[in-house]
């Protein structure tokens, strides 16, 4: 047996193994940039179903993939994921519970960068869907297999894999970018330790798909105390079409996702709330990001705006120290006219004013609610 | 002392406010999230009829340490380099001009970046207090600078500092998703600083000319280092009359100077240093602006490329 990797890349499929295929590629060393295969391993475990992988095209792709079939008889993914963390020899674990997803060359060398830098990061990556508009609106519109597979192939041949940015749209577990809180991340990362701690995959969450079991692990982790959330900015993981239990545009889509939510409170005992610890950034920004990091950035600033002024923390503290708690947000503490404050904040830099008219109705309509209730 | 692995090196000319309000910033009682073993701030005053002097230097904290230089040059370049000569620590963070406040996660930023690589060269974008650059300011002084800092509580919550500022673009200042100009903070490696040979003291213009971009891209050129920028912090100018920061009627002359004196001692005109940066660290609303522009700046850099 090899020496234990830094990382072991834990990856969930199920009756989708074009998808898959491709998500295993992007994870290869030979499409990763600055790793070798000796740094990290993949641990790839499929659920048995009439439309399996080719263990032998599995194995072709990359010397560092252990793969695992296996049959399961309920029909949430918790139990797989289970097994891939027992085999994880990697003191940090990458959670991929939807092996649809592929990822950006530049993922797996900043996963192991923050690992040396904090010990107690919880890396996420933000997630986007092939496809300009989001999977159901795709999908009713005609989007599917035959059109997805056209998408992919007019990536330039030897592109480097940040083409991608381009084809997508956000994902609606992070629909206004990495400034805001996420509900969940199909591609995260932590030391296997933090993992156990909260138990893995809950196996209780046993629904299709597993319901809220993503969702529900990236809150434990991520509201673990002494957890740092990191966001990499500059890549991402990439939903391809293959039919999965929420992503359809399925009739029964609603009743189903009320279904999970009331797993969810009967579980956990309350309603699920994304989680809000300050993201600290990390990693290059290619040029293909450019675009979603101009998005992300002014919808931070308008949550920055809405949240102070309405008196919400706009994270929860990231740190203990009573002076900084949360930073950068004491500005509208005790002033009666926070507006200066707004101006000051859209001004900076100056060249770079906000969309004023619309803004100033929208501050002033604030204005005016909490003037009614006060 | 010998247990840190950083060394924040401030020079300090004839500037006693601004100082004294830039080393409060580079103190425990203000940086988040580090202790006083992991870093030590050695301040270099160059003797002038306007000191600060040791005390107010030493009382900010136990990895405060005060060194008086005679610094006969018109040059910050011989006070760096005899800064360093009193150091030991493996990690170097560089402050020519003492006259620039630092936000609240600045050293925490910068001892992550060595963590993930030993020759890190690490950089922060730089703004001015004031609603203009100060160089172009004309109604912007001591008593303007003084009134705008007592106007946010900057002391207890350092990222207010932004509130009253703009960023810094001098010219062709394309945002920092690309190599910025330069940086009035930068942390390098001791091995890296020495590999070049240290700061050139032949930079012997007023205010040391262009030593400081020099020093940046020269590390940032060697070719195992790697250049972070901290996207949610910043570095604050104070006014103080600096040489290049003030109004001044002969300032465009003075850079035409600077400029041939970089031709002269290194061949060929100056350019920044050619690599992407890594993001590192938190961004709060206050900086958001900035990372905007930058995505903006480098969409319009792109399209036109």
């Amino acid at each position: 047996m090899t020496p234990a990797p830094a990382l072991s890349i834990l990856v969930v499929a199920y009756r989708m193994p074009r998808q898959v295929l491709n998500t295993l590629y992007t994870l290869t060393a030979k499409y990763q940039r600055d790793v070798s295969a000796a740094d990290y391993e993949i641990v790839l475990v499929e659920n048995a179903s009439q439309d399996r992988l080719d263990p032998a095209e599995v194995s072709a792709l990359a010397p560092n993939i252990t793969y695992c079939y296996r049959h399961e008889v309920g029909v949430s993914p918790a139990g797989a994921l289970n097994d891939a963390i027992a085999q994880a020899r990697g003191t940090w674990v990458g959670l991929m519970i939807d092996g649809a997803h592929m990822v950006t060359p530049g993922l797996v060398r900043n996963v192991l960068d923050v690992a040396r830098m904090d010990p107690c990061a919880l890396t996420v990556v933000p997630g986007y869907h092939l496809g300009t508009q989001n999977e159901q609106a795709e999908q009713a519109a005609g989007y599917g297999e035959a059109a997805e597979i056209r998408l992919l192939a007019g990536l330039p041949q030897g592109g480097d894999g940040y083409g991608l940015f381009q084809l997508a749209s956000l994902s609606p577990a992070n629909q206004h970018g990495f400034t805001h809180p996420f509900m969940e991340s199909n591609c995260m990362f932590v030391d296997k330790e933090r993992l156990l701690q909260v138990g893995g995959a809950d196996p209780r969450f046993n629904l299709r798909g597993g319901g809220m079991l993503n969702l529900d692990l990236y809150r434990e982790l991520a509201e673990l105390p002494g957890t740092n959330l990191w966001v990499l900015p500059g890549e991402g993981s990439f939903h391809q079409y293959h039919g999965g239990t929420t992503t359809d545009v399925a009739e029964d889509r609603q009743p189903l996702l009320t279904e999970f939510q009331e797993q969810y409170t009967a579980i956990r005992g309350k309603p699920y709330k994304a989680p809000i610890p300050e993201p600290s950034l990390y990693g290059e920004i290619p040029a293909s990001a450019t675009p979603w990091v101009e998005r992300a950035a002014q919808r931070g600033i308008d949550r920055f705006i809405g949240r102070t002024l309405d008196g919400f923390p706009v994270w929860s503290p990231a740190t203990s120290d009573p002076r900084q708690s949360p930073p950068g947000f004491s500005a509208f503490r005790g002033r009666e006219d926070p507006t200066a404050v707004v101006e000051q904040i859209e001004r900076r830099p100056p060249s770079a004013r906000l969309k004023s008219k619309a803004k100033r109705a929208f501050l002033a309509g604030r204005r005016r609610v909490r003037g009614a209730g006060s | 002392m010998n247990s840190a692995l950083l060394s924040v090196i401030v020079i300090v000319h004839d500037m006693p406010r601004q100082a004294a309000n830039t080393l409060f910033t580079l103190s425990t009682a203000y940086q988040l999230d580090v202790t006083s073993q992991d870093y030590e701030v050695v301040v270099v005053e160059n003797r002038t009829d306007n000191m600060l002097g040791e005390a107010a230097v030493t009382s900010l904290g136990s990895n405060f340490r005060y060194l008086e230089f005679e610094n006969s040059t018109q040059s910050p370049a011989a006070s760096l380099a005899y800064g360093i000569a009193n150091t030991q620590t493996p990690n170097l963070a560089i402050m020519i001009d003492g006259a620039r406040c630092i936000t609240p996660r600045v050293i925490k930023y910068g001892l992550a970046a060595f963590r993930v690589d030993p020759h890190a060269m690490v950089t922060v974008p730089g703004y001015h207090l004031g609603s203009d650059e100060q160089h172009l300011a004309t109604e912007y002084g001591e008593e303007q600078d003084i009134a705008l800092l007592d106007s946010v509580d900057w002391r207890r919550d350092g990222y207010l500092l932004f509130m009253i500022s703009v960023l810094f673009k001098g010219r062709h200042q394309p945002g920092y998703l690309r190599a910025m100009l330069e940086s009035n903070c930068l942390f390098c490696s001791r091995l890296d600083y020495d590999e070049i040979g240290g700061v050139d003291l032949r930079f012997d213009l007023p205010g040391g000319g262009m030593v400081n971009l020099d020093l940046y891209r020269r590390i940032g050129d060697l070719p195992q280092t790697r250049l972070f920028v901290m996207p949610g912090e910043g570095t604050f100018h104070q006014f103080h009359g600096g040489v290049t920061t003030k109004v001044d009627k002969d300032r465009e002359a003075l850079m035409t100077a600077f400029k041939d004196q970089y031709l002269e001692l290194r061949g060929e005109p100056y350019r920044s240093v050619e690599q992407r940066p890594t993001l590192i660290g938190a961004v709060t609303g206050w900086a958001l602006p900035t990372l905007r522009e930058s995505a903006a700046a480098e969409i319009a850099e792109s399209s036109v490329s």
